[in-house]
């Protein structure tokens, strides 16, 4: 009863962001569309069959399909063509294992989606380890024609997690701005969420005024982003639910970069009310605000440790951005970055041990990762204009902005830097992503 | 469906409305108002149309009609300025922008009297107050460059005080990289993008 209400109150939701969309700017629904650009040699294959369904109309979603877009895009997978399957099973009882062994497949999901009712279906899924003629996974999901598509997300989920060991991040969401420039002085700055395949973006936030640096919530309840409606950088969160907006941060001067601790309870920012920008952390109980920096130079970009210890943030003192740490309690800083002129918007990777930033060489922008442990330094893109980092909740890839054909795209790239992929929205310039927690509010 | 794209029929109108709105007060600022208006120094006081449009290299040249047109003063950038001097399209109070090289936020020499002769239009009139935005080209990060157009903005305040601008006319803000002038990724349009615009309330000449 409580997850039918839920159900109802999301979709309300979304149907209210289609219209603000439709009335402002009377046109339909971007699409989103993500392009695979470079794939793994690495990636396991893996056979997916085509999930049966017996019933007289198309479903509204095709779930075997989105399965196995999920596992592609990852990069961890590639899945063995339709048409060099030799049978297509819909359940274990009717595997015959010398088929996939052939081909060389060590796991095979098959599956199979019944109507129970009015709407309803269940999803039965197998996932086998074929050489071994072994299930590693069964599992049925009831679903409605409006969460057969999450139900895809959960399957590719549990397939991801069972094969490499590590969580799968379908079923999370990113955010982004973007932007339709009709002249220099005539713009529409859009606040987006979308599911983390690109599906169904909708609008959080519109402004004629700059929108930028959107953060989540640990809890996936809310955004927190700047917005400039009052013509200059104040610090505002929307609840994703209900769509109400509240400004958490307005003081003198720049209020910026706004990051919540992994509890929730704080928020990082950079303020410029005492003169030069500076971090501080805002207690979201409290509302008492403490500096951790004191610096002459631009301090700005904190991003927080995966334990919530530490402050990573991006610091002008030499002369040229750096990334420093500092406590986040405050403290003496430490420089971490020292690999050429520009190192800036760090993104701390969830497990601890990476640090994601935009790192220039000859005035070309590109994302880089640092291995906290070993120093390794790995530049993942190819630039120019490669920014805003911004890793999957399970630190597996990394999001960012970046151009292409003049345009604002989104891209994403692996940690290894193996697997790149382009999001394409249709309209306008697509910039500052940010990826989801695992929560997904709903 | 109909009722889609009448409802983006009338929101056209609306925008189109609201477009035309927008064009009236910045087609009278190019346009010139009428001379009554406009802050003739003293010397050029009593002067012909003719007389004045003979007078300067700007006379008549910017295809204005002839009862806009005069010569630039001889007091700038130093004048005591009156208060409508800021409608005066041939004073360097027109001048609005100020550019700034790559990452920097030092104030180019280059705009020494257009600054100069802002900060003594703010000295003679204490009751006009003016907001200084920073803005950056593309390049680096979006919240650096927050930050460094802020600085943008506070470098021009820092000026503006030191020629006798009081303090609480001067209000600054950073924009940061989004809101360019120039769109596209060449060395001229960053050029252009990074800049620090004065921007006088209801006397924005966009310019």
């Amino acid at each position: 009863m409580h997850l039918l209400q839920r159900t109802a109150v999301s979709t309300f939701c979304f149907v209210s962001f289609l219209c603000v969309s439709l009335g402002f700017s009377g046109a339909a629904q971007a699409v989103l569309e993500i392009r695979i650009t470079q794939s793994s040699d690495l990636a396991r294959p893996i056979a997916i069959v085509p999930f049966e369904w017996q019933g007289e109309q198309a479903l509204p979603t095709d779930v075997s399909s989105v399965v196995r877009t999920d596992l592609e895009r990852s990069g961890q997978f590639k899945a063995l063509a339709e048409e060099d399957m030799l049978a297509k099973p819909s359940a274990g009882s009717r595997i015959n294992w010398q088929n996939w062994r052939t081909l060389e497949m060590p796991h095979l999901l098959v599956g199979k989606i019944r109507s129970t009712g009015e709407g309803r279906y269940a999803v039965d899924v197998q996932l086998f380890d074929v050489n071994r003629g072994r299930q590693l996974l069964g599992y049925s999901y009831p679903a409605t024609a409006k969460t057969l598509r999450r139900t895809a997300h959960k399957v590719a989920d549990e397939v991801y997690e069972e094969i490499t060991g590590v969580r799968g991040a379908f079923s999370t969401r990113i955010a982004f701005v973007s932007v339709e420039t009709r002249s220099a002085k005539d713009r529409t700055f859009s606040l987006q969420v979308a599911d983390a395949d690109g599906h169904a973006p909708r609008t959080v936030v519109r402004s004629s005024q700059p929108i930028l640096s959107p953060t989540w919530s640990p809890d996936g309840m809310h955004l927190a982003y700047v917005s400039f409606r009052n013509r200059q950088a104040e610090v505002f969160a929307v609840n994703l639910r209900t769509g109400k907006e509240q400004k958490l941060s307005g003081f003198d001067g720049i209020n910026g970069a706004p990051a919540f601790s992994p509890d929730g309870n704080q928020l990082a920012m950079a303020l410029s009310r005492s003169g030069n920008p500076d971090i501080y952390v805002l207690d979201m109980k409290t509302r008492q605000l403490k500096q951790i920096t004191r610096g002459y130079s631009i301090e700005t970009e904190p991003s927080w440790s995966s334990d919530g210890d530490t402050l990573y943030y991006t610091s002008g003192r030499t002369g040229s951005p750096q990334i420093y740490a500092v406590s986040a309690r405050g403290g003496t800083p430490k420089r971490v970055s020292f690999e050429g002129g520009y190192n800036a918007s760090a993104a701390a990777s969830p497990d601890g041990r990476n640090l994601a930033m935009v790192h220039s060489q000859r005035g070309s922008y590109r994302i880089a990762v640092k291995d906290l442990k070993s120093d390794l330094f790995r530049v993942l893109t190819d630039g120019p204009q490669d920014e805003s980092p911004s890793f999957a909740p399970n630190g597996q890839m990394l999001l960012y902005a970046t151009q292409k054909g003049g345009k604002g795209v989104l891209a994403a790239v692996s940690l290894d830097g193996r697997v790149k992929q382009e999001l394409l929205l249709t309209e306008g310039d697509i910039r500052e992503p940010a990826w989801s927690p695992f929560n997904n509010g709903q | 469906m109909m009722m889609k794209s009448f409802k983006s029929a009338l929101l056209f109108s609306v925008c189109a409305i609201a477009l035309v709105a927008c064009e009236t007060p910045g087609g009278t600022q190019s346009g010139g108002t009428s001379s009554t208006d406009e802050f003739l120094p003293d010397d050029q006081q009593g002067l012909t149309d003719e007389e004045l449009a003979a007078q300067g290299p700007n006379g008549g040249a910017n295809g204005q009609s002839g009862t806009e047109t005069f010569a630039l003063s001889d007091c700038e950038p130093e004048c005591d300025y009156p208060r409508e001097a800021l409608d005066n399209p041939d004073s360097l109070l027109s001048k609005r922008m100020v550019f700034f090289a790559f990452d920097s936020d030092q104030v180019k020499e280059e705009f020494n009297d257009v600054l100069i002769a802002h900060a003594k239009y703010l000295a003679s009139n204490p009751d006009v107050s003016v907001r200084l935005e920073g803005h950056t080209d593309e390049r680096g990060t979006r919240e650096y460059n927050l930050a460094l157009s802020e600085r943008r903005a506070k470098a021009v305040r820092q000026f503006l005080m030191l020629y006798g601008a009081p303090a609480e006319s001067v209000n600054v803000y950073g924009f940061g990289e989004e809101l360019p002038l120039a769109l596209g990724s060449t060395e001229e349009a960053y050029a252009e993008n990074r800049r620090a615009e004065l921007v006088y309330d209801g006397n924005d000449l966009s310019q």
